[in-house]
């Protein structure tokens, strides 16, 4: 067994905490060493908390079972550890990097990400504006991350796959688990177009304090994270002070200042985040990374005709989101008609469909 | 001595004609009573005794036998009560034996010898009128029931004692003229789909419904006027027929629920059952089924309000009847069908606070994401699969009431379901459709015609709106309701993409 196997296993074994991977490595040397020292040492380095202290002797006495499962582990997931060359560089640069990821779905690469961070209990705007950045940054070749969650990451995810850009959806759990359950559908795209990772091995159940760790991963992994929704306390805003400690940009867009959704974005605009009213915000800070120099929004902006109903309902629509009875009432089109059109927007790409039969166009 | 008289019996929807056939001898005096009767019927001899001695007239001091053939099948109802006296009578040589041949006698007695009304007439006198009987003797209460039934002459009774005056003195049946017994003073609409000012797109999409006998689903926030809605859509369903009237009146006329109103007979059933209704008050049951809601609503409507609050059993139960249009029920006393035909309203809120998806209105969600989930999730993807059109309901704004907007009235909605009906009519004649809604997976492509330039748009949406193969079907099934509406043979882009604009909403999406 070389060095990275002995890592390997003391994670599978459940040793996840990497600053407490570090410092065992700073005391022995080197993770082999830790497998033969003795009780008394290993108790003084990791303290005498029971269950870590359990999770070391087993590891230490049945190396036979532990190196059985890092192959089974090996056959379904890819492990990255930090003593490997291809370990991600924006990832290593951080204070506490992970010592071990366990990926799923496309190898992770050097495609420049922004982190999409928000409310889990996002607001229908929250939700459209997550899915409209991720939209325009996948044209430009930005990728996602965040963190599979309900709401602001699951809109920035999908909005990113839906536009062809590459996605990265970090967990706070084991890396075989789905939680939470429902976003099922959007692992499994993500697996296929895009990566799943997590510092946690398989197995590992899902914990109230993983999620704010993880999230020096997703602002690790990208050159900025831009906060959609929050509140005024809000896991986005621990992943918002990550990337300020690392160095990173940190986004947020402006929201009502009555909306208790906006309460922590509107106020790390106080506090000096950049304010984001269109890409270009996001997109000038990042410019030296960006592989698409230049990109040109008219160039991909297909030529579309409209009839001219269809132009008096999209001028109506440009205005405000507006539910379909507002636009019969403000048109001359009877309902039929105007059904009809509104489909025809939709599937033009100019009007998007919001819960309540409301309809906002798309700029 | 042996006398006979005729009746039926009613189990379930199910017509037998009963033989009643008594006989008395010499012996110690009592009643048998065999045939298989339930206890309602073996309770008839107390009764019958009752009433002939209150009536002034002699009960037999004597060995009686009450036989109710065929004696293999079983009955219940205390509509027996009348031919057993009537037969008693005649064994006992009080009234002629040749005076009620070919006559069928219903009705139940009281001890003073007053007939009572019962329940069933209608499907009974129905089925006995095909057998060939014409002449029949009902409670004079149950006269509406006949109403409608040509070619038949029918004696009213109301009590035993001039009932057997009239036959000792030859009976005279009248015959009936149609509605010539009931109310007919039309009723006054008072739910009209007028009255859903503003609410144009919902008013467009029960108009569909109704038009291809679609289901229909409706989310909204309280007081979106989901419930108003669909309480208008028979205000805009084409009148019954005849057949299709007497039907439904038949399974009222069992669960003796019907009304003596001209308008009952012409507007369809709308039901609803609230969403505490066990399973069995859906579909039916009792040891001798009765007809429950959903066959209450045949040809009609069945409205299910708070959708996700109905017990998951009964839910689930109503897949078969939607997809058959008849529910089978199993019971000791054997199995028994009814025809469930219609067409279900769903109405829910969007999640349990009601107000996820619509916070414009100065309410917000009060709920976890995941129990917005859960609440869809209580509706099982069979039962969605089975809803046609999707409707979100949106509370009613200032500028909604104050439009001086006009849009079609309830007449002219009204006639353009009717010429939609007309063209499926035509279109499905001889099949067993009747209805869009009907159309099988098979069929589509023979019956759903999309023109070049809407098959375009179908497979664009298909891909962009990420329709599923279900999802495909429905919509083009309502397309082709919504072409039908326009009079178009071929389903046109319009038609078309108006029908994507009713597609699955996306938190009720399976996958």
């Amino acid at each position: 067994m070389e060095e990275r196997d002995y890592l390997i296993a003391l994670s599978v074994a459940g040793l996840h905490y990497s600053k407490l991977l570090s410092d065992l490595k700073d005391f022995f040397g080197s993770f082999e060493n830790v497998f033969s020292a003795s009780e008394e040492l290993l108790e003084k380095v990791i303290g005498n908390g029971p269950y870590r202290n359990k999770i070391i002797k087993e590891a230490i006495n049945d190396t036979e079972e532990l190196q059985r499962r890092i192959e089974e582990i090996n056959e379904q997931y890819t492990i990255i550890t930090l003593l490997d060359d291809h370990y991600p560089e924006n990832l290593q640069e951080i204070y506490d990097p992970p010592w071990v990821l366990y990926t799923k779905g496309k190898p992770l690469n050097s495609h420049p990400m922004i982190g999409m961070v928000g409310a889990r209990k996002a607001s229908t705007y929250g939700k459209w504006a997550a899915d409209y950045f991720a939209r325009e940054l996948a044209k430009r070749e930005v990728g996602i991350v965040s963190g599979l969650a309900y709401g602001i990451d699951a809109s920035g995810h999908q909005g990113c796959l839906d536009a062809g850009g590459y996605s990265i959806g970090v967990l706070g759990c084991g890396i075989d688990k789905t939680y939470p359950s429902s976003n099922r559908k959007l692992y499994q795209e993500l697996e296929r177009k895009g990566t799943i990772i997590s510092e946690y091995a398989p197995g590992v159940e899902p914990q109230k304090h993983f999620f704010p760790a993880r999230n020096r991963i997703i602002s690790g992994l990208s050159a900025g994270v831009f906060v959609i929704e929050a509140r005024e306390r809000s896991g986005a805003l621990i992943t918002a002070e990550f990337a300020m400690e690392q160095g990173r940009e940190v986004y947020a867009l402006p929201g009502n200042i009555n909306s208790q959704l906006s309460i922590g974005t509107n106020k790390l605009l106080r506090d000096g985040a950049r304010l984001v009213l269109e890409i270009d915000d996001v997109i000038g800070p990042i410019e030296s990374i960006l592989p698409v120099k230049n990109y040109n929004s008219e160039a991909y902006e297909v030529n579309i005709a409209l009839s001219s109903n269809e132009k008096s309902v999209m001028n109506l629509v440009a205005e405000e989101p507006m539910p379909i009875e507002t636009l019969l009432h403000r048109s001359d089109l009877t309902i039929s008609e105007l059904n009809g059109i509104l489909t025809i927007l939709e599937l033009k790409g100019l009007v998007q469909q919001l819960p309540g039969k409301r309809f906002t166009a798309y700029r | 001595m042996l006398a006979k008289t005729t009746t039926a019996s009613l189990l379930g929807l199910q017509v037998l004609k009963i033989d009643v056939e008594v006989d008395t001898s010499n012996g110690l005096p009592s009643v048998n009573i065999v045939g298989l009767p339930d206890a309602s019927i073996k309770e008839s001899k107390d009764r019958v005794r009752a009433a002939i001695e209150n009536s002034g007239f002699e009960y037999p001091m004597q060995r009686v036998t009450i036989n109710l053939a065929p004696a293999d099948s079983r009955k219940e109802g205390t509509h027996f009560d009348l031919p057993i006296a009537l037969a008693i009578l005649m064994s006992t040589n009080q009234i002629s034996k040749e005076s009620l041949l070919d006559t069928v006698i219903i009705g139940e007695l009281s001890l003073d010898g007053s007939i009572l009304k019962v329940n069933g007439v209608l499907p009974m006198i129905m089925e006995l009128k095909r057998m060939g009987f014409k002449k029949v003797i009902v409670p004079v209460e149950n006269r509406y029931e006949l109403s409608m039934l040509k070619g038949l002459t029918c004696f009213f009774a109301d009590n035993l004692k001039s009932l057997v005056k009239q036959i000792q003195a030859k009976i005279e049946f009248e015959e009936i003229d149609s509605f010539s017994l009931i109310d007919t003073t039309p009723s006054e609409i008072t739910e009209n789909i007028d009255d859903l000012s503003g609410q144009e797109n919902v008013k467009r999409a029960l108009e569909i419904a109704a038009a291809g006998g679609h289901n229909l689903i409706m989310i909204g926030p309280p007081g979106s006027g989901k419930t108003m809605a669909a309480r208008r859509i028979p205000s805009i369903l084409p009148e019954m027929s005849f057949e299709e009237a007497m039907e439904v009146a038949s399974i009222y006329s069992a669960a003796g629920l019907l009304k003596p109103t001209k308008s009952f007979f012409q507007q369809r059933p709308f039901r609803a059952p609230h969403h505490t209704t066990s399973a069995v008050a859906l579909t039916g049951g009792g040891r001798i089924p009765r007809p429950g809601e959903i066959s209450l609503s045949h040809r009609g409507v069945l409205f299910l309000d708070e959708l996700p609050e109905f017990d998951k059993k009964s839910l689930e139960i109503l897949r078969q009847p939607l997809e058959d249009g008849e529910v089978t029920i199993s019971r000791s006393a054997g199995s028994f069908s009814f025809p469930s035909e219609f067409m279900l309203v769903a109405a829910l809120n969007p999640c349990p606070c009601g107000y996820h998806g619509f916070e414009d209105s100065g309410h917000t969600c009060q709920c976890a994401p995941y129990q917005v989930q859960r609440y869809a999730n209580r509706i099982s993807g069979p039962l969605l699969d089975r809803m046609d059109l999707y409707v979100e309901c949106r509370r009613v704004e200032y500028e909604d009431l104050t439009t001086k907007r006009k849009s079609d009235n309830t007449e002219q909605i009204k006639a353009k379901i009717a010429e939609a009906r007309k063209i499926q009519h035509n279109r499905y004649n001889g099949t067993s459709i009747k209805t869009n809604a009907e159309i099988k997976p098979a069929s589509i492509q023979k019956y759903c015609l999309l023109d070049n330039e809407a098959e375009i748009i179908m497979k664009e949406a298909f891909i962009k709106m990420k329709l599923s193969a279900r999802g495909y079907h429905r919509i083009l099934k309502v397309a082709r309701t919504i072409a039908d509406l326009d009079l178009s043979e071929m389903i046109e882009t319009q038609h078309l993409a108006e029908a994507l604009q009713f597609r699955t909403l996306h938190h009720f999406k399976r996958s």
